[in-house]
């Protein structure tokens, strides 16, 4: 591109060839007032108010090419009456009251009135007969607010090729908005936002909606504890570029295969697809990538900084204590894992059962991550950290929670009587113990639908699940629902457990009592209100509690302990000892296996920091270029329905432990990619500069 | 084409339709001396052309429009074709091949330099002139309600065109060429040719007309059909209808007349299409030649021609009302309510103005006087008992 010197005002400003006036005005810092201008945009020329004089003829600066030797005024009496009549003809045209607005304080025609000082007194005003309208999904259209600078337009023609909004016309007044006044979703809109994001007014607004948070672009990355690039990834599926996804993926999740098939997908709860029907498949589409990457060209890429001779012990080889590891010795300290269990992998290879949660897989995840060279001992419990810690220069202690919860009440010591954990490691073990005929689970979180269907699948005649919560309130997934009723489990909701009834050692049910209302008072304690005379013994021969786990913490060895004996953690996760590091579940209680990967991460920055690093993970596994702003239109974009995996039938899944779904094929994930919104597109909008951001050159005034 | 046909074209003097006519020879330089390789040919009413006029000479003179096409694709090296059809010409399109229909209106902003845009009829006067024929006009004459298309030579005079038409003009009367975007002739001055007036409508209009009630329709006409894009077309617009609409409706102020020089001169320099531009020509014209008229209606609050309804009622002349109840019996809003053989009176509120009463009174006993002028008897009186003369009524 070659450089041209223009004047602007007698000052000299050099310009890029094919520049505009305005653009090389406002890139030298000599500011014009503009509006329908964005930098993002094409111009159009249409505010009338980035007017200059040029050749003895006063013309918009925005459509004015620059040219070798020009000679601009930017400032002169004439400009300034054309310009204020502008501004007086859109105000006329505008809602008098700008504190009710929404975008009060954000509003670029509002800056542009505070700069000129202008009112529209003496024109005719008049309230714009177009009603605000707020039954469309994640936009709001108040375009009694518009002033037609046609930025969205442009943003929906030109700049995504979607073309769902254009200039109309009703009874002599022009508004944007859809052909004949269809919804959006009639539209063929594809609910990128981009209009929103180029909107200097209040007419096109974010609506606020759960699903639609404000603030930034991407819900899913956002709500990801880790942080994984959600719809870069999404989009890459979508092209079939599965290594290069594969490798965004890795840049975030050292575990991805492992979480594609048990991750609790913050990001598509998050996703704001929910508003239009349902969320984007996210981890099957993550599934998709990695099980489609063969060469693991990842692993290549990722960095491995010299040896430090530093030595850090890990205590647990869960998702949090094998995610510290890896970061920890890819900083270049040498790491030793140690393991309780005679195998690696924690909850995934002990806790979640194997249909969920292919043990294969697991194994060779850890295996990928063992690659950088670090030791995993299995078979050897550590509980005296403090000792540890003399040995290693650092310790991080990531247990997890191993120890299920027995309720307090008559009858929970009988033999007949397990709890979660226990019983699903023996399972896991190949060793479950011996079940009755009828077996009632106690508990509605994702743990108690494992130990049920588990239960299902050990033989069990009927299985039945009680819990606090009602149907609605329910903590564990819908799909596990949906999954437990199919294979034939019955739930009770609502219900409170008083006693487990039977005559010495022998369960013959549970004594339950219906609750009216259950809340956590200020102290996190919980409150319930139950239905009096509403006792009901629920018959069974084998209860499993499924109501909580908590770490095996000793306090004997001096670490200070919390509430629900969990680890006591500053805000680098260290604990009360100088050299040692807890991590994942035991420092906050049970969660899901993505936040102990990302807590487990934070902690190996921590540590490494501790240890004289710098601290920073992070890696770029792959060079990839900027996601094309255009998308074009599909027809009936917003109505395209969740592509589902195929699941066995309930009838065959109930006979064994392999896995029930189908990962996605290709099809499949293209078509459900495809459904992404891509909401971090409009992160690639620039916003407009107003005039209070210019030391230099007020043009009007 | 070959040189000498470009030449045969750019010798015969052809202009391009519409307001902003300019001979072919000037618009197509550019093209002509290699500065700008035009790729695409696109035929298509312009903003100012609201009645199609010229559209039936497509089917008319088809082999005209296909050999004008043909040429000027030849000419310039054009591969792509295009013909706006507006969805309300009332016609069905001719079917060319090689020819891409588009049904609307072109955006002339959509339009860039390396687009070639035409009108249909001049498509079809370059075909004539290769095939060796005159270039023509397709005109539509209007008198009061009645409508004629006459086709005559490029080069007829107004009054030709008005004759051809059968249709006569008042001697003091009034011509308007143009349509809404054209211009206002004394009746006195019509040889003069069309073309280069706003689109080919020639209005004839009696010695009484108001240029300020035409205005106001022109404004009205332009609020309507504008693209909504620029904000000085767009909003100006609105604001000069608003401010005629006050105006012909008795509510104008005096302060408003400098907003209505102000804004039809920003629009006129500052828009972005010629229709924006050409949307004010009127009232440019009749503010500077007929700013009387502007300010009786504005400030004094009347319409000499009497066209602008706000500022007359009808009334009845007491002193001849025989009280027979014609004009009660036709009028249809009740706004007469006089027993027979009492001099009958019309209540101004109820009154709409429809004329009914004036067109059935045996004794042309009903007139038009200035708004708010009591006229007759103002409590029941019996016929004959009231005496007045009716030239102090009669509307100045």
């Amino acid at each position: 591109m070659n450089t041209v010197t223009i004047k602007i005002d007698g000052v000299s400003v050099s310009a890029t060839e094919g520049q505009s006036v305005l653009r090389a005005a406002l890139d030298a810092g000599i500011y014009i007032p503009h509006l329908c201008h964005h930098p993002d945009l094409p111009d159009i020329g249409a505010c009338g108010l980035c007017l200059v004089e040029y050749d003895g003829k006063i013309v918009s600066s925005c459509t004015l090419k620059v040219q070798e030797g020009m000679s601009i005024r930017s400032k002169s009496e004439k400009l300034n009456q054309r310009r204020e009549l502008a501004l007086k003809l859109l105000l006329a045209a505008h809602p008098e009251d700008c504190s009710t607005c929404p975008k009060y304080g954000n509003c670029e025609l509002q800056t542009l009135m505070q700069y000129m000082g202008v009112s529209p007194e003496g024109l005719n005003r008049r309230l714009k007969p177009i009603p605000y309208n707020d039954r469309n999904p994640l936009i709001v259209h108040d375009m009694s607010r518009c002033i037609l600078c046609g930025r969205c337009v442009r943003a929906c023609q030109k700049v995504r090729g979607v073309g769902a909004i254009d200039y109309q016309k009703k009874d002599g007044e022009s508004y944007i908005g859809t052909p004949a006044a269809k919804l959006l979703m009639d539209a063929d809109c594809r609910f990128c936002g981009a209009c929103v994001s180029v909107c200097p007014t209040g007419a096109l607004m974010d609506k606020k909606e759960p699903n639609n948070p404000e603030g930034y672009a991407a819900p899913c990355k956002h709500a990801c504890p880790a942080g994984t690039n959600v719809p870069e990834y999404v989009r890459l599926v979508k092209e079939g570029r599965y290594e290069e996804a594969s490798c965004l993926i890795h840049e975030r999740l050292p575990i991805p295969r492992s979480l594609g098939h048990v991750c609790s997908h913050p990001c598509e709860t998050a996703c704001r697809h929910e508003c239009l029907n349902e969320a984007v498949s996210i981890r099957n589409l993550k599934l998709t990538a990695v099980e489609h990457d063969p060469n693991k060209v990842w692993k290549t890429h990722r960095k491995q900084l010299a040896e430090t001779g530093k030595r850090v012990a890990i205590v647990g080889a869960g998702p949090c204590g094998l995610s510290a590891a890896y970061y920890l010795r890819k900083q270049g300290h040498t790491v030793t894992v140690f393991e309780s269990q005679p195998e690696a992998g924690g909850m995934l290879r002990y806790g979640i059962p194997e249909y969920r949660m292919p043990r294969n897989v697991v194994r060779e995840e850890i295996a990928d991550l063992t690659e950088t060279g670090f030791e995993i001992r299995c078979g050897s419990r550590i509980t005296d950290y403090q000792k540890l810690s003399s040995e290693y220069d650092a310790v991080v202690v990531a247990i997890g929670n191993q120890q299920g919860v027995r309720l307090p009440i008559p009858g929970n010591d009988k033999p007949q009587v397990y709890v979660n954990l226990d019983f699903l490691r023996r399972t896991a073990e190949g060793n479950p113990p011996v079940l009755g005929k009828n077996v009632l689970v106690l508990g509605g979180g994702n743990v108690a639908f494992d130990c049920a269907r588990t239960a299902v699948r050990l033989g069990a005649e009927t299985v039945q699940m009680a819990c606090l919560e009602s149907e609605e309130t329910l903590p564990g997934d819908r799909e596990e629902l949906e999954a437990a009723l199919e294979e034939g489990i019955q739930m009770h909701f609502s219900r409170s457990f008083l006693e487990i009834v039977g005559a010495g050692d022998s369960v013959e049910g549970v004594k339950t009592i219906e609750v009216s209302s259950m809340h956590f008072d200020e102290n996190r304690k919980l409150v319930l209100g139950t239905v009096p005379g509403s006792e009901q013994v629920i018959p069974c021969d084998t209860v499993i509690f499924a109501v909580g786990q908590r770490a095996e913490l000793a306090p004997e060895y001096g670490m200070q302990i919390g509430r629900g004996n969990s680890a006591v953690v500053d805000e680098n996760g260290r604990t009360s000892f100088v050299n040692v590091f807890a991590a994942g579940d035991v420092t906050y209680g049970t969660q899901s296996v993505v936040r102990a990967v990302a807590s487990g991460r934070s902690v190996a920055e921590s540590v490494d920091r501790f240890l004289g690093g710098n601290g920073d993970t992070s890696e770029k596994l792959v060079e990839l270029e900027p996601a094309s702003q255009y998308i074009g239109k599909i027809p009936g974009f917003a109505a395209i329905p969740r592509v589902h995996n195929v699941v066995l039938p309930a009838e065959e899944r109930k006979k064994r432990f392999m896995r029930a779904e189908q990962s996605f094929t290709c099809e499949q994930a293209c078509k459900e990619a495809g459904r992404c919104l891509q909401c971090q597109l409009r992160e690639a909008f620039h916003a407009p500069r107003t005039w209070n951001e210019f030391e230099k050159g007020g043009a009007a005034r | 084409m070959k040189p000498e046909l470009i030449q045969k074209v750019l010798e015969s003097g052809l202009y391009e339709y519409g307001s902003l006519c300019m001979p072919l020879s000037q618009k197509w330089a550019p093209y002509l001396n290699g500065n700008i390789q035009a790729d695409k040919l696109v035929i298509a009413c312009n903003c100012s052309d609201y009645t199609f006029a010229s559209l039936p000479l497509l089917t008319e003179e088809a082999q005209n429009f296909a050999a004008g096409m043909m040429a000027v694709c030849d000419a310039f090296g054009i591969q792509q074709t295009e013909l706006y059809w507006p969805e309300d010409a009332g016609m069905i399109p001719p079917q060319i091949t090689g020819l891409k229909m588009i049904t609307g209106k072109v955006d002339v902003r959509e339009i860039n330099e390396t687009t070639l845009l035409h009108h249909p009829e001049t498509i079809v006067n370059i075909g004539r002139i290769l095939n060796g024929m005159q270039p023509q006009i397709r005109v539509l004459v209007r008198r009061g309600g009645e409508e004629k298309a006459v086709v005559l030579p490029l080069e007829a005079t107004v009054s030709q065109m008005i004759d051809t038409a059968g249709f006569s003009c008042e001697e003091n009367g009034w011509v308007i060429a143009g349509g809404y975007f054209g211009s206002l002739f004394p009746t006195s001055d019509l040889d003069r040719p069309l073309y280069g007036y706003g689109n080919h409508v020639i209005e004839i209009l009696p010695e009484k007309f108001c240029p300020v009630n035409f205005a106001q329709e022109a404004s009205a006409y332009a609020c309507e059909n504008n693209c909504g894009k620029c904000t000085y077309c767009r909003e100006g617009n609105f604001q000069i209808s608003r401010f005629l609409k006050n105006a012909v409706n008795g509510h104008g102020k005096e302060e408003d007349i400098p907003w209505l020089h102000t804004l039809a001169e920003t629009i006129q320099e500052e828009s972005v299409c010629s229709f924006g531009r050409e949307s004010v020509r009127f009232l440019m014209q009749t503010l500077a030649e007929f700013s009387k008229e502007y300010d009786a209606h504005i400030c004094g609050k009347r319409c000499t021609a009497d066209v602008c309804q706000a500022f007359t009622d009808y009334a009845v002349d007491g002193s001849i009302c025989i009280g027979c109840g014609k004009c009660k019996e036709v009028c249809p809003v009740g706004a007469i309510t006089e027993p027979e053989g009492f001099i009958h009176r019309i209540d101004p509120f109820d009154c709409i103005k429809c004329g009914k009463c004036v067109e059935v009174c045996p004794q042309n006993a009903i007139l038009k006087v200035r708004a708010g002028r009591l006229i007759g008897p103002t409590k029941l009186t019996k016929v004959g008992r009231y005496r007045t003369s009716r030239k102090n009524y009669e509307s100045e």
